[in-house]
């Protein structure tokens, strides 16, 4: 029978090998960098690259933690809230915002960026800064932009919509239903594209969930009309069926496959289209939201790099952000995404790649840009109001559950209020 | 005496890694998890005093209420479906004799398959337009395209139909099993007074697996009520919130922007007045039904 160790001198091995482990200085060992993998691999593989060259410089170390678009929620909550997760992260800039109290002011840093000639954008700095603070070194946004097949635009003398007015004419001549070509798709079960959409949508008809106080305004006439609009184009017949199950990809499989003409997408149709060779990028063209009766407004997605204010390491996770902010290191970054993300400094839309129209829309949509919960501040409040699609589900309710407009939105009003009042029961920003 | 210190031993070895893995992986969290129920824990802040908030704001959630209806109706139709089916395969196998084992591998295969991977499958077979079923339905029998996640119903009986084919094998596996239970000489007895084989399953085969079906529904009808991969990679909880559950509302609401865990885990702690009375309810009748048995 083999011989087993008596028990209490395992428990006594254990506890011993524990604390020398809790001794090691806190301070020491590699910087944990908790960074988000998205769809530009190439820009991935930089920002590690950009690391990896400070960490050989000054002799120091780094450890990577890739996180994906679906698992950042957690990640966020565990950087937050556990000490030592990670030592870097790079956080959506409203989660930076919102979770401010524990993060360290960057404010030096942005100043240090600032005199470099390197102003932060000012959408960049609507989403970054709060009460005088920068938790958060604003790293990079994407858009959200018309992606139109250029080649079926084309072939009927159509050009890219410029006003909502207009976009229905167009999708209408563009579907083929017989043939499954459809003008214009979008999901109705409340993905990311949806999200967006409608909330530009709302904003472009001169709506809005915040007035600039924080106000819930959300049930108004103005969100009537968008919600009208938004109905008539829903139910018109120029989009495919089955999207009102949908997914956040759906869109974007069925403008590759050919089945819809035009969608609301971030750059990654073309970034996909061009690594894939499976259909000819110049068939593919961005164009800006088209404008509505209160002008053209569209939705920023922004993320920064943050840091714990209580972190051992903070010196170094300091230094390590400089290098990386670096002109030469961003413009490094930026080329990699390959236009798929969007600066938030001035000085780097001179960069070459920006020459591209169709990459130069992107950058140029930065101009009508708002981050959540515009024309109020940035909060908790009101990202959970988007990140819950209470938006899209107000459409959804018309469109699948036979609610009058009226009752949609008195119903979507409702929710908001309630999640405003819970965060503000909560004391969250 | 050294005997006994060696069984002590032994005890220790095996029993004390297992005891520590529950208090790491199911004791420490449940309680940290009360503990954010019941105080004012913000991320980044120590706990705060003690609190109903998070309750008030979970009972005041206007989803909670429909998630709640949602998650019980879904729970009593897939247990009821997964018990019926899984009980009549189990009879169906019992008298397969050799072909049992082939036929029992291939039953198991969608249990077999990573959860994940099957919820996408089954969104590949339901998408519209380019669907299997969707391809089946228009291409091949000619009828009109349906919309099956875009459909409150369709999305429901879609959620429902997965969750039974997903689990239905592995209760078969269990009442395949429990019917072993039920003594030859019994069956002997009751096949040489010229019973019937349905008399011999209504009466003796029913009650010797009645207490493995009642604990297996116990077991199922927690599983699938707090069920949350299927319902949040096939439907989203849409089309408009219809296919919610109370499992899916509070990880939208504890992941969401402000991170409400206290909340999140206050809806899934009000559960517990449904689930437990149901599951004590039919432990009660099992070891009644066991007990019987006995004498």
């Amino acid at each position: 029978m083999p011989r087993i160790i008596h028990p209490s001198k395992a428990i006594a091995l254990a506890c011993a090998t524990l604390f020398c482990a809790a001794c090691k200085s806190p301070s020491a060992g590699p910087i944990r960098v908790q960074y988000l993998e998205i769809w530009a691999p190439a820009l991935n593989e930089e920002f590690k690259s950009i690391a990896r060259s400070w960490a050989r410089d000054t002799h120091d170390s780094v450890e990577f933690i890739a996180v994906t678009l679906n698992d950042l929620p957690k990640r966020v909550a565990a950087f937050v809230d556990v000490p030592g997760a990670a030592n870097l992260a790079v956080f959506p800039a409203v989660d930076a915002v919102i979770h401010a109290s524990a993060l360290a002011d960057e404010s030096a840093i942005v100043s240090t960026l600032a005199t470099s000639g390197h102003t932060p954008l000012p959408n960049a700095e609507a989403m970054n800064k709060t009460q005088g603070m920068w938790p958060g070194v604003p790293l990079y946004a994407w858009s959200h932009l018309f992606v139109w097949r250029a080649n079926l635009l084309r072939k009927k003398s159509l050009s890219p919509p410029t006003r909502f007015e207009g976009l229905l004419p167009v999708a209408r001549i563009l579907t083929d239903s017989s043939n499954g070509l459809y003008g214009f798709g979008l999901g109705t079960n409340g993905d990311d594209d949806e999200k967006m959409f409608v909330q530009s949508v709302l904003w472009s008809f001169g709506g809005a969930v915040f007035d600039s106080a924080g106000k819930v305004v959300l049930d108004s006439p103005r969100t009537r009309d968008a919600l009208k609009y938004l109905v008539s184009l829903y139910r018109s017949g120029v989009m495919p069926p089955g999207i009102a199950g949908w997914d956040g990809a759906s869109n974007n499989r069925a403008f590759i496959a050919g089945t819809i003409a035009g969608t609301a997408n971030s750059p990654t149709i073309l970034y996909a289209l061009r690594h894939q060779d499976t259909l000819a990028a110049s068939d593919v063209m961005h164009a800006m939201y088209p404008e509505g009766p209160a002008g053209r407004h569209t939705f920023a997605t922004g993320f920064s790099l943050v840091s714990r204010r209580d972190d051992p390491k903070r010196d170094r996770v300091r230094e390590l952000i400089l290098f990386m902010m670096r002109p030469d290191n961003y413009a490094r970054l930026l080329r990699a995404g390959e236009g798929s993300v969007n600066p938030q400094y001035s000085g780097y839309d001179t960069l070459s790649m920006w020459t591209n129209p169709q990459l130069r829309v992107a950058l140029e949509s930065q101009n009508f840009e708002h981050h959540v919960g515009w024309p109020g501040p940035v909060s908790a409040a009101a990202a959970e109001v988007f990140q819950r699609h209470i938006l899209p589900d107000m459409v959804a309710r018309v469109l699948n559950d036979g609610f009058t407009e009226d009752a949609a939105v008195r119903e979507a009003s409702r929710r908001v209020q309630e999640v405003v009042d819970r965060n503000a029961s909560a004391q969250r920003p | 005496m050294i005997v006994q210190r060696r069984a002590r031993a032994t005890w220790s070895a095996t029993s004390i890694p297992a005891i520590l893995l529950f208090l790491l992986t199911v004791a420490v969290p449940a309680s940290v998890a009360v503990l954010y129920a019941f105080t004012g824990k913000r991320l980044g802040e120590p706990v705060a005093g003690f609190t109903l908030t998070n309750f008030s704001s979970a009972l005041r959630e206007p989803l909670f209420t429909a998630a709640l209806r949602t998650s019980l109706r879904f729970a009593v139709v897939c247990v009821v479906t997964k018990l019926a089916i899984g009980y009549g395969l189990a009879g169906i196998l019992t008298h397969a004799g050799r072909s049992a084992t082939a036929a029992l591998r291939l039953l198991l295969l969608p249990w077999l398959i990573p959860g994940s991977a099957a919820c996408l499958l089954w969104v590949w077979l339901l998408y519209q337009p380019s669907g299997v079923l969707d391809h089946l339905v228009r291409s091949v029998l000619g009828h009109p395209s349906r919309d099956i996640l875009g459909s409150a119903d369709g999305a429901f009986w879609s959620l429902v139909a997965f969750n039974v084919w997903r689990e239905t094998p592995f209760w078969a596996l269990v009442f395949f099993a429990s019917r072993k239970l039920v003594p030859p000489q019994l069956q002997e007895e009751l096949r040489l007074a010229g019973t019937s084989t349905w008399f011999a399953e209504r009466t003796l085969v029913a009650a010797y697996s009645a207490p493995t079906v009642l604990v297996c529904s116990a077991i199922s009808f927690v599983w699938t009520f707090g069920e949350f991969q299927s319902i949040e990679l096939i439907t989203r909880g849409g089309p408009s919130n219809h296919t919610q559950t109370v499992a899916s509302v509070a990880m939208d609401i504890g992941y969401a922007a402000g991170i409400d865990l206290g909340t999140a885990i206050c809806m899934m702690l009000l559960t517990l007045p449904i689930i437990l009375p149901a599951v004590l309810l039919l432990f009660v009748i099992a070891k009644r039904r066991r007990a019987a048995l006995i004498t």
